[in-house]
C-alpha cells in the first residue's frame, strides 16, 4: 500500500520499474526477509506485478497455479515477477483452497513476512484494492466484459479469458473503457504467442504470399452467442458455500438449479470460437476490420471479407489439423493448415519458405510474459483490446446470423448491420441491475 | 496430399484428453443450444406477427412463454408493443425481459414508458430501468435522471450509481451539468463520487465527439484536479490531451514525461504511441536522451509502436548508449523498424555483448526488414567475431543470394569463421547447389578441410531431406565414382545419410571392395544409416566379414536396423535369427534381446525364452518377455511369465507377477462382438433415440437384423474398447452390439461397462441396465450386477451417439470386481472359438 506522504514520482501500478527499495524499506516490518530486498536471486516486491485472480475454476486455477492453458510451470503464483495478492470466486472451497496454496507457495519461496494473498467472494472488493496492478478474469463467459470494464475503470490492467464479450455492444464497451482508462489488456487467445510459434509462422507465411493469393479460410468453428435461458419457479436452496447471485451476475435471476458452469448461457461455438477467429483475422490481415457478409451453410456460419476472402465456420474436408484453435488457409498456390499440434502445408515446401525482407508480425513467445512485460512498459500487448474486439465481433456476428437464421450484411467501420433493424437490435442484451449500462 | 508436418509432437495423448473434455463441453453446449432454440422457436414462430406476441403477453399464464415473447419483441417489436411491455416493468419476474425489448424499440414511446415506470419501481428494478434509459441516450431522460440523482431521499446506492452511469452514457451538456453539480456537492458520499467521476469522464468524451470541446475540457480538468483517485485523474488527463489542439497535445505529453506526476507519466507513455501532432516523432526523439534513465526503456518500447522508421536514428543512438535497459529496448525494436542502417551496430552488439543484449541483437538481425545487400556489404570486415554473427544471421534469415559469397569466403578464413560460413551456407542451399558443396570436398587441401566440407554437404542433404522428404543422390554418386580415394572416403558417410536404393547398393558393394580402407569406411558408414535395405549386407558382414572389429560393428548396426519401423516383422525376425549365431558374447545376446523386445509376437518370445536359462542374459531376457507378453495370446503370455517368475528374482519377478495379474484381469474383457446399425430417426437426438426401439430389440423384427463382426482395440495399457465411429461414423444415432458369455456354472457376476454415450444392456433378453447420458468413455463407470446361467448367455447392448467419439467396453467380473474364472466369450453363439 502507498504510504502517507509518499513522494515517488510514479505509482507502483503506473510504472513498476521505478519502485524504490530505499523508499519501501520505510514500511518494512522489523524482521526483513532477504527476499523482500531482492536477495537470493528474488525480485523485490516493488518490481513484482501485483495481481488478483477473479474466477479460479479449471481455467483460472490453471493460470494461477499451473496446469492446462498456462504454459508456465507453477502458474502466475510460481513467477518471480508476480505477487498474487487476491483470489476471488463465488465458490468458497475454490477461493479458500487457492488462497492456501498461494500462501503456502510464498511461505516456501519468500519465508516469513511474505505478502499475504487474500480470498474474496465479490470481485469488486478485489478491484477496490489500490495495491493490485492487474487482474486475470477467468469467470463464466457472461461475466467477462462487465468485469473487464469495471476493472479498467478501477485502474487495473487486465488479462481476460475468451470469449472477451458475449455481445458486440459489450465488446465495444470494453474497447472504449480500456482506451479511456489507459489500461493494458490481453485477451486469452494465446495462439499468437504459444505452441512453439506455429501460428505466428503460419501467419507470416500467408501474409508473405507463400500460398499465393488467399482465397478461403476454414475456421473449424462457427459463430456463437449468449441467450439468457430464463427459468422461473420458487427459490431453491443454494449451497452455503456458493454466492448464486454473484454467479448469475448480469444474467436474469432464477432459482438455483445446480449448474454453475462457465458456459451455461452459450449458444454455438462461444467457448472456443474466439481462438479461431482471432487467428483467422490475424492471418487475413483483418485485425482492424471484420466481415462484410455473413450467411449460413447447413446451419454453419460463413463470412466474406471486403478483400473477397471467404471464411467457412467448418473444417477443410478430410483435414484434421485446424480443430484445436487453428484453421486451414487456401490460396492460389497451395494451402496451410495449423493448430496447436502441427503446421502442415500442401505442397510441403510452403511450410519452409522464408521471406527475409517480408512482413514480420508482432513476436511474442509467452502470452503471460507479453502481458506482464506490457504492464511494466505500457506498450501494446499482442492480443490487445482492439484485436480482441474484432475477433470477438467476428465470432458474435456469426452468432447473430445463427440466431436469426439468415444472411446478414455488416459495415465493419460503423459496426452496424446494413439495413437490418432486427439484426441491429441483436447487438446488445439487457442485463440485470446493477450490471446494466456497464458493458 | 503431399504434406510436411512440423512439430507434430506428442499430440495423441493430449488430443484424446482434450477430445474428452471438449466432448463434454460440446455435449453440454449442444443441449443448451437445442434448449435455447426450443424455447425461442417452440413458443414463438420465427417471424411471429406482433399482435400474436402481444396476445401472448396479455393472456398467457406461463412466464416462460411471456418471457420468450419479450425476447421476440426485442427483435421485431414496434411502438404498438410499448403499452403491453410497459405494464411488465414493475413485474418482479418479467421486468428485465420487458426492458430488454423496450431498450431496442425505436421512438419516444419506449423512453416515455421507461420514464413513467421510475416512480413506481424501487431497488434493482428501478436501477435496471435507469440503465435502459442510459442505453437509449434520449436527452429527454436527463431532467428526470438529474432529479433522481439529486433526490435527497435517495438512499439506494445502486440506483444512484445506475443514474450516474446512465447520465454519463447519454453524454449531453445537461447530463454533464447534473453530474458535475452532484460531484461538487460536499455532501455526496465518497462511493458515489467515484461513480460520478466515471460518468463525468464518459460524458466529457461524448462531448468531444459532439464537438463541444470547451465543456469537455472543463470536465476533464475538474476530474484531473479533483478526481477521487489516480485512475480517474489519468483518464481525465488522457481525455484532456485528446480534446486539445494537436500542438498542445504534444506539449502536454512532453510535460507529463518530464515534470508530470506518476499517473501522468504512465498515461503519457501510452500517448507516445498515438499522439499524431505534426513533428511528434521528431520531438519525441529529441526528448529521449533528456528523460530519466528509468523512463527511457519503456519510452523506447512505446515510441517504436508508432511504427515510424523516422525514429530509427534516435533508437540507434540509444542502442549505443550507456543505459543498459534502454540499450536492450532499442536493439530489440530496431529489428522491427529499421530498413538496414543499424546492421553494423546490431552485429557488433551480437558479437561483443552477452546475455539479454546479445539475444536481442541476434533476434533483431533476423527481423530487419531489408534485402541481402547490407549483409553482403558488412560481411568480411576486419572483426572475425562480427563476421560469424553476420553469417549466423544470413543463414537463419534465408538470404539465399549470399550462398556463393559464403562459400567463397570460407576458402580463406580462419577455422572458426569458416565453420560459421559453412554452417550458414548449409542452411541456404537447395538441391541445385549440391555440386558447389561437392566441389568443396574435391578441392580440399587437407584431410580436416575435406572432412569439414563433407560434413557441411551431409548437413545440407539432411536439411533438404527434412524439408522435402527426399533427395536425388546421383550428383554425389557421380562424384564418388569419379573421385580420388580420399574423396570417396569422405563421401561415404554423406551417402549413408541418404535413404535411397542406389546409395544402399553402392554402400553394399563398397563393403566388398578390394581396398580395405574403402571396405572399412563403407561398413562404418552403413553403421550410421537408418536404411533397412542395408540389413542383408550388414548381417552378412557380421557373419562372414574378414575383420573381427568390422564384424562387431556390422553386428551392432544390423541389430539396430531390425528395430526400424519400415521393416515387416517377418524380416526383422529372419534377420535376428541369422544374427543369433553371431552373438558370441553375452553383451551381444543382450543387444539381441533388446531388439526382440521391440517385436510383439510369439516368434520373438520363442527366441527370448531360451536365453532365460543363461545367467548372463536372464535379466535382459526377462525384460524382453515382460515387454512382449501383453501383446500375445493370454495363455502363452501367462506361461512365459511363469517361467520368468521361476528364473528371476525381485524386482523382475514382482513385475512378472503384476503383469500376470493384469493379463488375467484383462482376460475378462469381451473383445469380439457383432454389431448392427446405425439406426437414426429424423429430428431425434441421442437422448430421444435411447428409448426408441429398433429391430435388434424388437422380438418380431430381430431375426431380420444384419449383424457384422466388430473387433475391440487391443490396447495393452487401457481398457479393451470398441470404436463404433469406425463402424458407422456420424452423430445422433444408435448401434447395437452383441456377444455371448459362456459360464461353466450358474454364478453371480458384474458387468463393468463404459460407454460414450448412453447405454442399455440386456442379458438373455432381459433388460439389466439403462443409462441415458452424453459422456466420454470411462471404463467401468457403470456397474451392473447380473446372474450368469450355466452355458451360453446372450449379451445385447444399445449404445447411443450424440457427437464426436462413440465407443464402449464391457468387462465381466466377480461381484467384488475380482477377475472371474471359468468364463469365456464369443462373438457367435454357434462358434466354439471364444475370446
Amino acid at each position: 500500500m502507498k504510504q502517507p506522504g509518499h513522494q515517488d514520482r510514479l505509482t507502483r501500478r503506473g510504472f513498476l520499474r521505478l519502485g524504490s527499495v530505499a523508499t519501501l524499506t520505510v514500511a518494512l516490518p522489523q524482521i526483513v526477509p532477504q527476499s523482500v530486498l531482492g536477495r537470493n536471486g528474488l525480485i523485490p516486491p516493488s518490481e513484482r506485478v501485483t495481481m488478483g485472480f477473479i474466477g479460479i475454476g479449471g481455467q483460472g486455477g490453471g493460470h494461477l497455479l499451473g496446469g492446462a492453458w498456462t504454459y508456465v510451470a507453477g502458474g502466475y503464483a510460481g513467477r518471480k515477477d508476480v505477487q498474487v495478492l487476491a483470489v476471488c470466486d463465488v465458490w468458497k472451497d475454490r477461493r479458500e483452497r487457492a488462497k492456501a496454496q498461494v500462501n503456502a507457495k510464498y511461505a516456501e519461496v519468500y519465508g516469513p513476512g511474505h505478502p499475504i494473498c487474500e480470498a474474496y467472494t465479490d470481485f469488486r472488493h478485489v478491484l477496490e484494492r489500490d495495491d493490485i496492478d492487474a487482474v486475470l478474469i477467468a469467470t463464466p463467459a457472461h461475466w467477462h466484459a462487465t468485469m473487464a470494464v469495471l476493472a479498467a475503470e478501477a485502474g487495473k490492467d487486465i488479462y481476460c479469458e475468451k470469449p472477451t464479450a458475449v455481445t458486440i455492444r459489450e465488446s465495444q464497451h470494453v474497447l472504449r473503457a480500456v482506451r479511456r482508462y489507459d489500461r493494458v489488456y490481453q485477451a486469452g487467445t494465446q495462439q499468437r504467442s504459444e505452441y512453439g510459434g506455429k501460428f505466428l509462422r503460419a501467419c507470416e507465411l500467408i501474409r508473405n504470399g507463400a500460398i499465393g493469393t488467399l482465397k478461403e479460410i476454414y475456421a473449424y468453428r462457427d459463430g456463437g452467442a449468449v441467450q439468457w435461458t430464463r427459468k422461473f419457479g420458487p427459490p431453491q436452496p443454494v449451497p452455503e458455500a456458493l454466492d448464486w447471485n454473484l454467479y448469475l451476475g448480469p444474467a436474469p435471476m432464477f432459482p438455483f438449479d445446480g449448474n454453475t458452469g462457465a458456459h451455461r448461457f452459450d449458444v454455438g461455438e462461444l467457448n472456443w470460437g474466439q481462438h479461431h477467429y482471432d487467428f483467422v483475422q490475424w492471418a487475413a490481415g483483418a485485425d482492424d476490420t471484420g466481415p462484410v457478409e455473413i450467411w449460413l451453410e447447413d446451419g454453419c456460419s460463413c463470412y466474406r471479407y471486403a478483400s473477397g476472402v471467404k471464411v467457412f465456420g467448418r473444417g477443410y474436408p478430410n483435414e484434421p489439423i485446424g480443430g484445436e484453435g487453428g484453421a486451414c488457409f487456401v490460396g492460389t498456390k497451395g494451402r496451410i493448415a495449423v493448430d496447436r499440434s502441427a503446421l502442415i502445408s500442401d505442397p510441403p515446401e510452403i511450410a519452409h519458405a522464408r521471406f527475409p525482407a517480408g512482413v514480420r508480425l508482432y513476436h511474442s513467445t509467452s502470452h503471460s510474459g507479453n502481458f506482464l512485460d506490457s504492464v511494466r512498459t505500457r506498450k501494446k500487448t499482442i492480443c490487445n483490446e482492439a484485436v480482441a474486439h474484432r475477433s470477438a465481433s467476428a465470432l458474435l456476428l456469426g452468432g447473430v446470423a445463427k440466431l436469426l437464421g439468415r444472411k446478414l450484411r455488416w459495415d465493419p467501420e460503423k459496426e452496424q448491420f446494413i439495413a437490418d433493424e432486427e439484426a441491429n437490435r441483436m447487438l446488445s442484451l439487457a442485463k440485470r441491475a446493477p450490471w446494466g449500462g456497464i458493458a | 496430399m503431399g504434406r510436411y508436418r512440423v512439430n507434430s509432437f506428442k499430440v495423441e495423448r493430449s488430443r484424446r484428453e482434450r477430445r474428452s473434455e471438449l466432448k463434454v463441453s460440446m455435449n453440454f453446449i449442444s443441449v443448451l443450444f437445442a434448449l435455447s432454440l426450443t424455447i425461442a422457436t417452440l413458443a414463438i414462430p420465427a417471424r411471429a406477427d406482433e399482435p400474436a406476441l402481444l396476445r401472448q403477453l396479455e393472456s398467457e399464464p406461463g412466464l416462460e412463454i411471456r418471457s420468450a415473447a419479450c425476447a421476440e419483441l426485442k427483435k421485431t417489436g414496434t411502438e404498438a408493443a410499448v403499452p403491453c411491455l410497459a405494464r411488465l416493468l414493475n413485474d418482479r419476474n418479467l421486468s428485465e425481459s420487458a426492458r430488454d425489448a423496450l431498450e431496442s424499440i425505436p421512438g419516444e414511446a419506449a423512453t416515455d414508458a421507461l420514464l413513467a415506470a421510475l416512480p413506481i419501481t424501487v431497488g434493482e428494478m428501478k436501477a435496471g430501468i435507469i440503465s435502459s434509459l442510459g442505453l437509449r441516450k434520449d436527452s429527454r431522460s436527463v431532467p428526470v435522471l438529474a432529479e433522481c440523482l439529486n433526490d435527497g431521499n435517495e438512499q439506494d446506492e445502486q440506483v444512484a450509481a445506475a443514474t450516474a452511469r446512465a447520465l454519463g452514457a447519454i453524454g449531453s451538456t445537461d447530463a454533464l451539468t447534473a453530474l458535475q453539480k452532484k460531484f461538487l456537492n460536499e455532501g455526496t458520499a465518497a462511493s458515489l463520487r467515484a461513480q460520478l467521476a466515471q460518468a463525468i469522464i464518459a460524458c466529457a468524451n461524448a462531448l468531444v465527439g459532439a464537438g463541444d470541446i470547451a465543456d469537455a475540457k472543463a470536465a476533464f480538468e475538474l476530474i484531473r484536479d479533483r478526481g477521487p483517485s489516480d485512475h480517474y485523474r489519468s483518464a481525465a488527463f488522457i481525455g484532456l490531451v485528446w480534446a486539445s489542439p494537436a500542438k498542445d497535445q504534444l506539449s502536454l505529453v512532453k510535460h507529463a514525461l518530464t515534470a508530470g506526476s506518476g499517473y501522468q507519466e504512465s498515461a503519457a507513455l501510452q500517448l507516445v504511441r498515438t499522439v499524431n501532432a505534426p513533428g511528434a516523432a521528431s520531438e519525441f526523439c529529441g526528448l529521449l536522451p533528456l528523460l530519466r534513465a528509468d523512463l527511457q526503456a519503456p519510452f523506447i518500447e512505446n515510441l517504436a509502436q508508432r511504427g515510424d522508421p523516422a525514429v530509427v536514428p534516435a533508437l540507434m543512438q540509444a542502442a549505443a548508449g550507456t543505459n543498459l535497459p534502454a540499450r536492450v529496448a532499442a536493439i530489440t525494436v530496431l529489428g522491427a523498424l529499421d530498413p538496414g542502417a543499424s546492421l553494423p551496430l546490431l552485429a557488433h552488439a551480437a558479437a561483443h555483448s552477452t546475455g539479454e543484449e546479445q539475444r536481442a541483437a541476434r533476434e533483431a538481425m533476423l527481423c530487419l526488414r531489408t534485402t541481402h545487400e547490407p549483409f553482403a556489404a558488412a560481411i568480411a570486415g576486419p572483426d572475425a567475431v562480427v563476421n560469424r554473427e553476420l553469417a549466423r544471421a544470413i543463414g537463419d534469415r534465408g538470404e539465399t543470394r549470399l550462398l556463393g559469397k559464403l562459400l567463397e569466403l570460407s576458402r580463406d578464413s580462419d577455422p572458426g569463421t569458416r565453420a560459421a560460413y559453412l554452417s550458414a551456407a548449409s542452411k541456404l542451399a537447395d538441391e541445385n547447389d549440391l555440386p558447389a558443396f561437392i566441389k568443396l570436398v574435391a578441392q580440399a587441401s587437407t584431410d580436416p578441410r575435406r572432412t569439414e566440407a563433407a560434413e557441411t554437404l551431409g548437413a545440407t542433404c539432411q536439411r533438404i531431406i527434412a524439408e522435402k522428404g527426399s533427395l536425388d543422390p546421383r550428383p554425389i554418386l557421380t562424384a564418388f565414382n569419379a573421385g580420388k580415394l580420399e574423396d570417396r572416403l569422405a563421401l561415404l558417410p554423406v551417402l549413408a545419410g541418404i535413404k535411397h536404393p542406389e546409395t544402399a547398393a553402392l554402400l553394399s558393394a563398397t563393403a566388398l571392395d578390394p581396398n580395405p580402407q574403402l571396405r572399412k569406411a563403407a561398413v562404418m558408414a552403413m553403421a550410421t544409416s537408418d536404411d533397412s535395405r542395408l540389413l542383408p549386407e550388414l548381417t552378412k558382414t557380421a557373419a562372414t566379414g574378414l575383420d573381427t572389429s568390422l564384424r562387431q560393428i556390422a553386428f551392432n548396426a544390423a541389430v539396430r536396423l531390425t528395430t526400424q519401423d519400415d521393416l515387416p516383422t517377418s524380416a526383422r525376425i529372419a534377420a535376428l535369427e541369422k544374427l543369433m549365431p553371431c552373438a558370441a558374447r553375452a553383451e551381444d545376446k543382450r543387444l539381441l534381446l533388446s531388439a526382440l523386445a521391440e517385436i510383439p509376437g510369439p516368434q520373438a518370445l520363442g527366441m527370448a525364452l531360451p536365453l532365460l536359462d543363461n545367467p548372463a542374459t536372464k535379466n535382459e531376457a526377462a525384460r524382453a518377455i515382460l515387454k512382449i507378453a501383453p501383446a500375445i495370446d493370454d495363455a502363452k503370455a501367462l506361461a512365459s511369465l511363469d517361467r520368468v517368475r521361476g528364473a528371476t528374482e525381485d524386482p523382475v519377478r514382482h513385475e512378472a507377477q503384476t503383469l500376470s495379474s493384469n493379463i488375467l484381469s484383462r482376460a475378462s474383457w469381451i473383445r469380439t462382438w457383432q454389431a448392427a446399425g446405425p439406426y437414426e430417426q429424423p429430428g431425434k437426438n441421442y437422448h430421444a433415440l435411447f428409448d426408441t426401439p429398433f429391430p435388434p430389440e424388437i422380438s418380431v423384427a430381430k431375426a431380420q437384423v444384419q449383424w457384422k463382426p466388430l473387433a475391440a482395440i487391443l490396447d495393452p495399457k487401457g481398457p479393451i474398447t470398441v470404436d463404433l465411429m469406425k463402424f458407422a461414423p456420424g452423430d445422433s444415432r444408435v448401434a447395437y452390439a452383441r456377444a455371448w458369455v459362456f459360464s461353466e456354472r450358474d454364478q453371480p457376476a458384474i458387468l463393468e461397462i463404459g460407454s460414450d454415450d448412453g447405454i442399455k444392456a440386456w442379458l438373455n433378453e432381459k433388460l439389466v441396465h439403462a443409462n441415458n447420458v452424453a459422456r466420454p468413455l470411462q471404463a467401468g463407470s457403470d456397474k451392473c450386477p447380473v446372474q450368469l446361467a450355466r452355458g451360453w448367455n446372450e449379451l445385447l447392448l444399445k449404445i447411443t451417439q450424440n457427437n464426436l467419439g462413440w465407443e464402449f467396453c464391457v468387462r465381466v467380473a466377480q461381484p467384488d470386481g475380482a477377475p472371474i474364472r471359468n468364463v469365456r466369450f464369443s462373438a457367435s453363439k454357434d462358434v466354439d472359438s471364444a475370446s
